[in-house]
């Protein structure tokens, strides 16, 4: 029996179908290169973000809109540039990361050309966005920020939402401690073999990246990004008093005042729905006007972009989230969606129009 | 259960492996059967009840058409239209039920049947068709009523074909049933292919195109005349990827067990008029339809006035069939009426046998777009829905600007097949053989499993046939 089946034509059939799918599987990995190059992953427990991508790597995004990115020497996505002796710092999460876009299109590249001044050789703001960082996580990494990128003349803080988880924000004044050598290609070279070894697979097999990232193995479609959903819930049954509220997020806003005592503008993009009658609308909430009081009292600049977005619906139909290759009105920031931001927050920085 | 899911792979797996250990008809056919309740069960264990009454309805019903049948012929005909009654009555009840009791209610006001919350038993159309088919033609002397409740439920619920069809004719499938088919290399080799080539149409295609067209059809009021058109353009790319994709699948799984399901779509947008349209489209319940509706209502046996009213009835009741909505009456009818002015046409104008280029380029870009504008009203959930779809199309109106990437891409691709297979293969579309003999042709066939599922959507899309 076993000799039946250990003939040789077998044996030669069974080794040319792992010898097929071996080229099959390099052939994949190239073909998906122009689509889908995600950068190693490396966690840390201090430092601004709580994870950065393994520096000098590319990054491609061809699953929602489509963008490639380089990532810094610092772990993040930045042309690898000076910083300039005046710049600005964007804190953000996957809006402002933004690999959805062309680099070129991001609101943090709109207003770095527009305040370089022709000046190509240095950033005037620096990208700082990872995917999830939201308005708690920011407050917790601000410090750690401040010590990697000291000397910014602003701050931006771009949030999707205002619904924020109470526990979160008390738990966000316990700031993430600053250590240099847990930062870009340090961190790198600190990294155990193993896990040398699993950002090597990640950056050299695409295809294995894309199986196993996030948004693939959990299928649904609202865990994907073409139907995001912002961390905390926006919609009505939110049900925190204001006293709560303000309670939780005045102490975060007075921290970063305390720590910071120059620009801060807080940038608040709220999602958008496309209704059945044809209108759009923003899907804002009360905690919005709470979040803007309280960015009063503590002199931070708090821009709703949300008139705008309905007012750029009304007049041009442009919605600002959404790509050709998934559905409007959901998603992340499209090209529109960037423009609009950095027309905003130029404005907000210079007092004049983009 | 669908075919896509680790659930079936166990299943698919297992029932493969317990075939080839007992290689007995009887052995084989029951492990079938047993796998094919298995796969209906896991979807709702209620409803396998209900495919299992059916199946004893229709067994002891035709043995007793069969007994009528000679001599009693009377008694044959009323057995064979009291068992199709209670086939009709079953559907009837699941689908129409509902509609039904909420247009009493919004008569009369009052909600009597409130407490009753029918479900649509997922494939109920599919067998329900078998079971008649057989039934039929136990009556017309077609087939023989089988002895074996085996056979007759295994046709029933044969499972890689219970929830979405193709439908099988009793000819053509208890003929199988009544040999045991082999399982071999070469079935295994074309099942895998044409499974495959099924996978890539529902997941990578179909699914991808919903996205676009889920979104201009839930608010048409916002988008541009020109990204609806491109959404009408989508739907009628997704709903032919869809069901072709899901028809690929069941027959390339029956392939693999040994049994031939036959062909069910060969190309139908190439179809240069709406006849021949539906002999390309879902030809198993084109078939069904013309054999056991249009031919009973007296097809074109009694005059051409009543071979128009045969054919606009025939497509009206396919229309309906789909779910009781005035957009698939008006579906239908469409439908119907363009087939009726066909044959009109036919009447005055013999057609030539040969015609030009240009010609036959026209006829089949202009069946194409009836056909498409025809799926608005299928698509869309209420009249009005279609209406406005149609008036902002055809008004080219101002609104949000979404050209879906892959539309564009996937209606380019499927072009270029389509010219493919109308020139390479004598106007006859064809499934893709690799031979895996050859070693090329087994890199291609893993780099297209591995392609299929990166680029496979990953959101939640059932197929469009299940709901019918």
């Amino acid at each position: 029996m076993l000799q039946k089946i250990f003939t040789g034509k077998r044996i030669k059939n069974f080794l040319q179908w792992v010898l097929a799918a071996f080229i099959a599987f390099c052939v994949a990995n190239l073909l998906i290169l122009p689509y889908w190059q995600a950068p190693g992953w490396i966690y840390r427990n201090s430092g601004a973000t709580s994870a950065i991508y393994h520096s000098g790597t590319t990054l491609v995004n061809g699953y929602e809109g489509y963008g490639t990115s380089q990532v810094d020497d610092h772990g993040y996505l930045n042309p690898d540039l000076p910083l300039a002796d005046s710049y600005i710092l964007a804190l953000g999460c996957s809006h402002t990361k933004a690999i959805e876009v062309p680099a070129a299109k991001r609101y943090t590249s709109i207003l770095n050309e527009a305040l370089s001044q022709g000046d190509f050789s240095k950033l005037y703001v620096y990208n700082l966005a990872i995917d999830g960082f939201y308005y708690t996580d920011i407050v917790k990494g601000f410090d750690a920020a401040l010590a990697e990128f000291p000397g910014s003349d602003s701050i931006i803080i771009e949030i999707p939402s205002t619904d924020l988880d109470l526990t979160g924000l008390t738990d966000s004044l316990n700031s993430r401690p600053f250590d240099a050598a847990m930062t870009g290609e340090t961190l790198y070279t600190s990294q155990s073999t193993k896990d040398k070894l699993k950002i090597a697979v990640k950056e050299y097999l695409p295809l294995l990246s894309l199986y196993l990232s996030k948004q693939f193995v959990n299928g649904g479609a609202e865990k994907t990004p073409f139907f995001y959903t912002p961390a905390t819930n926006v919609t009505a049954g939110y049900g925190v008093s204001k006293e709560a509220y303000l309670l939780a997020l005045e102490p975060t806003m007075a921290h970063l005042r305390e720590v910071y005592d120059k620009e801060i503008i807080i940038y608040y993009h709220p999602f958008v729905t496309i209704n059945e009658d044809g209108t759009m609308s923003v899907d804002d909430t009360v905690t919005a006007q709470w979040f803007a009081q309280c960015c009063e009292k503590y002199d931070i600049t708090f821009i709703n972009a949300g008139n705008t977005f309905l007012e750029k619906y009304q007049n041009q139909a442009i919605v600002p989230y959404g790509f050709s290759n998934t559905s409007l009105g959901t998603g992340h920031l499209n090209k529109e969606g960037h423009r609009i931001s950095a027309s905003l927050l130029y404005d907000a920085l210079t007092g004049e129009d983009l | 259960m669908t075919f896509l899911t680790v659930a079936f792979f166990i299943l698919f797996v297992i029932t493969l492996g317990l075939m080839l250990l007992f290689r007995g008809q009887t052995a084989r056919q029951f492990i079938l059967l047993a796998a094919s309740y298995v796969f209906y069960a896991y979807w709702d264990v209620r409803f396998l009840f209900l495919l299992i009454f059916q199946a004893l309805v229709v067994y002891t019903g035709s043995l007793l058409v069969e007994k009528f049948r000679f001599g009693k012929p009377g008694l044959a005909k009323a057995a064979m239209g009291i068992l199709v009654g209670i086939i009709l009555g079953l559907l009837g009840f699941f689908k129409y039920f509902r509609f039904f009791t909420e247009s009493i209610s919004a008569i009369t006001g009052e909600n009597a049947f409130s407490a009753l919350h029918i479900i649509l038993p997922v494939g109920i159309s599919f067998y329900t068709f078998q079971s008649i088919s057989y039934v039929v033609d136990v009556y017309r002397q077609k087939t023989e009523a089988r002895k074996s409740f085996l056979k007759v439920s295994l046709y029933i619920s044969f499972f890689p074909q219970l929830m979405s069809g193709p439908v099988v004719r009793s000819t053509h499938f208890l003929p199988q049933l009544d040999t045991n088919p082999a399982i071999t290399w070469a079935n295994f080799e074309k099942g895998c292919q044409i499974f495959l080539m099924g996978a890539v149409k529902k997941v990578v295609i179909a699914d991808r195109l919903s996205v676009c067209v889920n979104a201009i059809y839930d608010a048409p009021a916002a988008y541009s005349g020109a990204s609806i058109l491109g959404a009408v353009i989508a739907y009628s790319l997704q709903i032919y990827c869809d069901f072709s994709g899901y028809s690929d699948m069941a027959i390339g799984v029956a392939r693999v067990l040994g049994y031939d399901l036959g062909r069910n779509f060969n190309l139908p947008y190439l179809s240069r008029n709406l006849t021949e349209f539906w002999k390309r489209w879902h030809i198993s319940l084109s078939a069904w339809l013309q054999e056991y509706l249009y031919i009973s209502l007296g097809g074109n046996r009694k005059g051409k006035m009543r071979t128009y009213v045969n054919l606009m009835l025939t497509m009206i009741l396919g229309g309906l069939w789909h779910g009781a909505s005035w957009n698939f009456v008006i579906w239908g009818a469409l439908h119907g009426a363009a087939l009726v002015v066909h044959k009109l046409f036919l009447t005055y104008k013999k057609p030539k046998t040969t015609t030009t280029g240009v010609k036959t380029l026209l006829s089949i870009v202009g069946t194409y777009a009836f056909v498409s504008f025809c799926w608005i009203f299928f698509r869309a959930d209420s009249f009005e829905t279609a209406w406005l779809i149609i008036s902002r199309m055809f008004t080219w109106a101002d609104g949000i600007s979404y050209t879906y990437v892959y539309t564009v891409l996937f209606a380019l691709a499927l072009l270029l097949i389509h010219i493919y297979c109308y020139f390479k293969t004598n106007k006859e579309g064809t499934y893709i053989h690799l031979d895996w003999n050859k070693f090329l042709p087994k890199v291609l066939f893993i780099l297209a499993i591995l392609l299929t599922a990166a680029f496979a959507y990953q959101g939640n899309q059932a197929f469009i046939y299940f709901q019918f």
